[in-house]
């Protein structure tokens, strides 16, 4: 008797089927994989098992009893745990009082103690070391992962769904998380993993299920197939290699920061003597775990945030005093990781949001009153050239928040790398974004840099970074840790620096 | 002059006036400091205290009954908290906004019926609640008058008080309830019924502050006058802030403005040449000055004026 | 049944119309007067002579003023709720200038006395302007605060500096004539400060939809950080709009003391800086809605002074009636009715 089975599942949201007709079973001891793009309808069937959604149709079984979850407590009662890809913690309370939340057998009065104490316990038994009585908002990633853990075997969980739970680790930390899901899969836990990293799913799956646009495209047994076999299953098409990157990078160099810092603030990460050169017609990756300093190098370089020591020069004038409409004007541009919140203005309309760079430069306005007409007319000009669609008959009128993530995301594109660019800084630019939408922003990144100018590609994605970087640095602990060339760079190499460790580290080691 | 301020009687008096004049705030920040720290800001405190004191009134007036008047000021201060919940919490609309047209219109309300109650007379008194001296402590020199030598509602904050920091540092409820003003979604993924959890913050919010409008009627004053709150909701809020959203602190800092009033009251009475109009001014700058040393540190609960909507990341 | 968004906003107005007529009609009901005879009065006391006309917009004057100084300052995030102390910062900032300076001749004073006002409300809006972009301290709190102090400080003033020398009463000296604002119609209360706040209206209502300030205006309060991540000046936006809301608000003080008033006294608000809160919500921050809002909110006061007269029927009516419209629009989800009906079919 399998320990859950999803049976015929059906969920559309306003007419668009998110789960069509989709069956997932999982074992006891089993770890079953859930493979598949963004938006292929992953997330959406395991709210639906862990009562978030409520299926239009199909049946769950749970250990062989027909269940209807209309809530995730009636999930966890069962027994069924889920951490999200964002974390369910409360940053402003302790590790022990986010595991106890809300138990089940919990009495009126909380006992700490006794908790505490089987925490520990727990904590020993699966190698999940975390302070119980630290904040949660002071510790690292993997710490807080731990910790969602825990909170899940704290409430007797048999069955344990995690959303992409490596994309915050460093390969090492991955290493680490799943030795305790082997242990986990040992004591007959059934585990549903969401991922999209292929060598993942190799290293530690069972079985895997993959969905495509919301249609369930395969079940396999882990060891009977490879990679190639599953990415034509997700993808239903090949790969696309390289990019066309015509003559190699320049010479003389565009942007550089000297000796740059950032004290740490209430919720940043701090940067120390950052030292980085950017090329003419050059794409610069800066690879590394997320939260290690990302947004703010972005930041610093457009303007955002300031830095408290060293210097930053475009073209060799020194631009780290400017404001960020200066930067822009000197052409440092930057599509940011957040677009809803840094990028866009989501209740503006796209002609607005367009214009939030020039609105007031000629021929949009002039001695601070503003061309409507000319706005609209280049607005109109630049949808059709980026191809942003907006549903609706409205045009350029229609709110952008009404927008898919896809066009949004070229909306900005169509903004910010224009003639004026010299620098573009680009974090996380394709994080979300259907196939069609990555290929065509990647492009517009290439045709930047073949045009002689400079990009800096931030990226989480180590297989963007390799596929579009003529060189890599990886930014660890606020630190540039290493520069490499692409014909240099490993994934292992990599890997290793995301993790923190030098090649001087390494030779030390070795040594010993 | 300074000898006449510094005699233990006039303390004694000064402290027994200032505590008096912060029992209310107690009462409307305790509310308020619940409903915020479940989420939902109610800017419209002022108006469930005016509800509360008219109401108060109204039932005392027409029952003949102490009691009576202090039940339905609760049930008043609680029917302008559930509008509140049903326009932010089911609606999910913009929490500010919403308070402050709750305010607007119990200040048309309350004047409103006031005016259709006292038709044709011009002064009308309720009876007020006795003071009960405690045994013992009341004998304190300076704070026992101040503290122990009051009414019923006095004590019943003081317990109250208590029981709420109790509540939210040892109670599996309280910690949902911090839980849900911090981050709706982790405690709905723990299982915690979040809009459940801030309708039933939403319902101490408008009892506690109908009994602090009614304080005023059924304690101090006797008598409804229209908008006789004037700000003691607002005040009541900058005391949640001041207080760092905690239940002492929201007392201690309701006290701050209590005594700020008094001091105002008293140097006046001692004729201090001064005028009144400018005293007046103490407690509000007080408040000013309180909160500009409370800036940057931030222990508002994250999600607050946030509206909850499930299943939305 | 689909509803553009523009039909569905016909209905919900005409909802909440017919749901604050029959509220009204209830009110009227409770005081035991006729709600037809009381109508009649209400449009007999708004239309029936030039007199009382005039006085709608004599009403709605200072409303209008008050509210698109909050209309502006709601625009960029800044929830400034203290018109009422920026109203009488005007109003003790025009009479000080009005009084104090004698010598200088009438419409010169008259123009110092607008100016010394707009300065005044503006820096009394830059206060709470300072605390919110430098501390990050609530608005809303520092403005109720501050007018709270100005109003103890106008109680201090007409009994102290600005008394009437010759009279006992808490009130200022009466203005001269030379710097009154005029009446533009003889034997009603229509005088050249209503012009003065028609003309303010359409230059706000220019800056904010035709100039690169509206554009800046507009996106820091859509997007605070969006703004400023594209290089919109956002501390400069909210400064500017905060200390515009002021000085609109204090102009508002400014004309009730140069026009109707004639001198300074406690209480000459009537609470318009409360209610205009409330009037650019309902306007959802449109300068034209405002002027829309306040004419009605203003006949309705007239209307309803006149049914007070008459009826006994309290004139707070008004102030219920303006919060249940806010609390309808607010919560108009629930007044769908031709939505619901679309479900059970």
């Amino acid at each position: 008797m399998a320990l859950l089975e999803m049976h015929d599942i059906c969920k559309s949201f306003s007419g668009v089927y998110a789960n069509d007709h989709i069956n997932l079973t999982v074992e006891k001891g089993e770890i079953h994989a859930l493979l598949g793009e963004n938006g292929a309808g992953k997330t959406t069937l395991v709210n639906i098992l862990f009562g978030i959604y409520a299926p239009d149709s199909g049946s769950i079984s749970w250990k062989g009893q027909p269940v209807s979850f209309s809530s995730p407590r009636d999930a966890i009662a069962a027994g069924i745990g889920m951490v999200q890809q964002h974390f369910s913690l409360v940053r402003r309370m302790t590790v022990l009082d986010n595991i106890i939340l809300n138990l089940r057998d919990n009495r009126f009065i909380l006992d700490r103690k006794s908790a505490r104490a089987r925490v520990v316990q727990l904590a020993e038994k699966y190698g999940l070391h975390v302070d119980p009585d630290a904040m949660v908002g002071d510790l690292s990633v993997g710490e807080q992962q731990r910790v969602e853990i825990l909170k899940a075997l704290y409430r007797d969980v048999e069955l344990l769904i995690l959303d992409e739970p490596t994309g915050v680790l460093t390969p090492q930390e991955t290493a680490q998380f799943f030795d305790v899901l082997r242990v986990l899969r040992r004591e007959g836990y059934g585990i549903i993993i969401i991922t999209h990293r292929m060598s993942e799913i190799m290293a530690i799956s069972d079985r895997v299920t993959i969905l495509r646009d919301g249609k369930q495209a395969a079940v396999l047994q882990t060891s009977e197939t490879t990679p190639g076999e599953l990415s034509r299953h997700m993808i239903g098409r090949e790969l696309k290699e390289g990019y066309d990157m015509d003559q190699p990078a320049g010479e003389q160099v565009l942007l550089e920061l000297e000796h740059v810092s950032l004290p740490v603030r209430r919720r940043g990460h701090a940067l120390h003597d950052i030292n980085l050169q950017l090329h003419q017609g050059e794409i610069l990756g800066i690879a590394g775990v997320e939260g290690n300093g990302q947004k703010e190098l972005a930041e610093l370089i457009v303007g955002i945030q300031k830095a408290a020591q060293g210097t930053i020069t475009l073209h060799g004038t020194s631009v780290g005093h400017s404001s960020v409409a200066q930067r822009y004007q000197q052409g440092i541009v930057y599509i940011s990781e957040d677009r809803l919140q840094d990028s866009l203005v989501v209740d503006m309309d796209i002609t607005d949001n367009l214009m939030l760079r020039d609105y007031h430069r000629a021929p949009y306005a002039k001695k601070g009153l503003l061309n409507r007409r000319a706005m609209v007319q280049a607005a109109q000009a630049l949808m059709e050239r980026f191809q942003v669609r907006a549903s609706g008959v409205s045009g350029a009128a229609t709110p952008v928040r009404l927008l898919s993530g896809g066009n949004q995301q070229k909306l900005i594109v169509a903004r910010e790398v224009t003639d004026r660019a010299q620098v573009v800084v680009a974090s996380q630019p394709t994080r979300g974004l259907d196939i069609g939408a990555t290929e065509f922003v990647r492009e517009r990144l290439v045709e930047q840099r073949n045009q002689g100018k400079g990009v800096l590609l931030i990226s989480a994605d180590l297989e963007e970074i390799l596929a579009l970087s003529d060189r890599i640095a990886v930014l660890f602990g606020g630190r540039i840790v290493g520069i490499l060339t692409r014909e240099q760079a490993t994934v292992e190499q990599i890997g290793l620096l995301m993790g923190g460790i030098t090649q001087k580290e390494e030779a030390h080691h070795g040594a010993q | 002059m300074l000898d006449e301020i510094f005699t233990l009687s006039f303390l004694t008096v000064f402290l027994a006036a200032a505590v008096r004049l912060a029992i209310p705030l107690m009462y409307g920040g305790l509310g308020e400091l619940i409903a915020e720290r479940a989420g939902i800001l109610n800017i419209g405190m002022e108006g469930v205290m005016l509800s509360g004191a008219f109401f108060s009134f109204a039932g005392a007036w027409y029952f003949h009954s102490t009691a009576m008047g202090l039940l339905c000021g609760m049930l008043g201060g609680l029917v302008v908290s559930l509008v509140h919940g049903v326009l932010t919490i089911r609606l999910a609309k913009d929490q500010s906004v919403s308070g402050l047209a709750l305010n607007m219109l119990m200040l048309g309300v309350t004047s409103f019926l006031f005016k259709l109650m006292s038709d044709g007379q011009t002064y009308q008194q309720v009876d007020t609640m006795p003071e009960i001296a405690f045994p013992v402590l009341s004998k304190i020199p300076v704070i026992g008058e101040a503290f122990f030598q009051r009414d019923l509602l006095s004590y019943l904050l003081y317990v109250l008080i208590l029981a709420s920091v109790l509540f939210f540092r040892f109670t599996n409820c309280g910690l949902n309830l911090i839980a849900v003003g911090e981050y709706p979604r982790a405690a709905e993924s723990a299982g915690v019924p979040v809009h459940r959890y801030q309708w039933a913050a939403m319902v101490c919010n408008g009892v506690l502050g109908g009994i602090g409008g009614a304080y005023l009627v059924l304690v101090q004053l006797g008598v409804f006058t229209e908008n006789m709150i004037s700000g003691r909701g607002y005040i009541a809020l900058a005391a949640v802030i001041l207080g760092r959203y905690t239940p002492v602190g929201v007392f201690g800092s309701a006290l701050l403005f209590g005594v700020a009033n008094a001091l105002q009251i008293r140097l006046q009475t001692i004729g201090v040449s001064i005028s009144p109009y400018l005293l007046a001014m103490l407690p509000y700058v007080v408040t000013l000055l309180a909160m500009l040393g409370a800036a940057g540190k931030n222990s508002q609960p994250e999600s607050m004026g946030k509206p909850y909507i499930r299943g939305v990341r | 049944m689909v509803l553009s968004e523009r039909k569905r906003g016909i209905l919900d107005g005409v909802t909440i119309a017919v749901v604050t007529l029959l509220v009204s009609t209830i009110l009227i009901l409770a005081c035991k007067a006729n709600p037809l005879e009381a109508f009649g009065l209400f449009v007999k006391g708004v239309f029936g002579t030039p007199a009382s006309f005039a006085e709608v917009f004599v009403k709605a004057c200072p409303l209008m003023l008050t509210g698109l100084g909050c209309a502006v300052a709601f625009r960029t995030g800044f929830f400034n709720i203290g018109a009422e102390g920026q109203f009488y910062v005007g109003a003790i900032a025009a009479t000080m200038v009005a009084l104090g300076l004698p010598q200088v001749p009438g419409v010169v004073r008259m123009v110092l006395c607008f100016v010394a006002a707009f300065l005044c409300g503006g820096i009394w809006a830059f206060l709470a302007a300072l605390l919110k972009t430098k501390f990050n301290i609530s608005e809303i709190i520092v403005t109720i605060m501050l007018n709270y102090i100005v109003i103890s400080f106008l109680g201090y003033a007409v009994r102290g500096f600005l008394m009437d020398p010759a009279g006992n009463v808490p009130q200022s000296a009466k203005l001269d004539e030379s710097v009154q604002l005029p009446n533009l119609i003889t034997s009603t209360r229509f005088h050249v400060g209503i012009l003065i706040a028609f003309v303010l209206v359409v230059l706000v209502w220019f800056v904010l939809e035709k100039t690169t300030l509206g554009f800046e205006f507009k996106a820091v309060g859509l997007n605070r950080r969006g703004a400023g991540c594209n290089g919109i000046p956002v501390v400069r936006s909210i400064v500017l709009s905060a200390v515009l809301s002021g000085g609109l608000a204090a102009t508002a003080g400014a004309i009730e003391v140069l026009a109707i008033q004639k001198k300074l006294l406690e209480g000459i608000s009537a609470n318009c800086g409360y209610t205009a809160v409330l009037i650019a919500l309902v306007a959802f921050n449109r300068p034209l809605g405002v002027v829309i809002a306040s004419l009605v909110y203003a006949a309705m006061q007239v209307g309803a002074g006149s049914m007070q007269r008459q009826l006994g029927v309290p004139s707070a009516i008004v102030n219920i009636i303006i919060g249940v419209v806010v609390v309808l629009i607010l919560g108009r989800e629930l007044l769908q009715w031709y939505q619901r009906s679309k479900k059970q079919a």
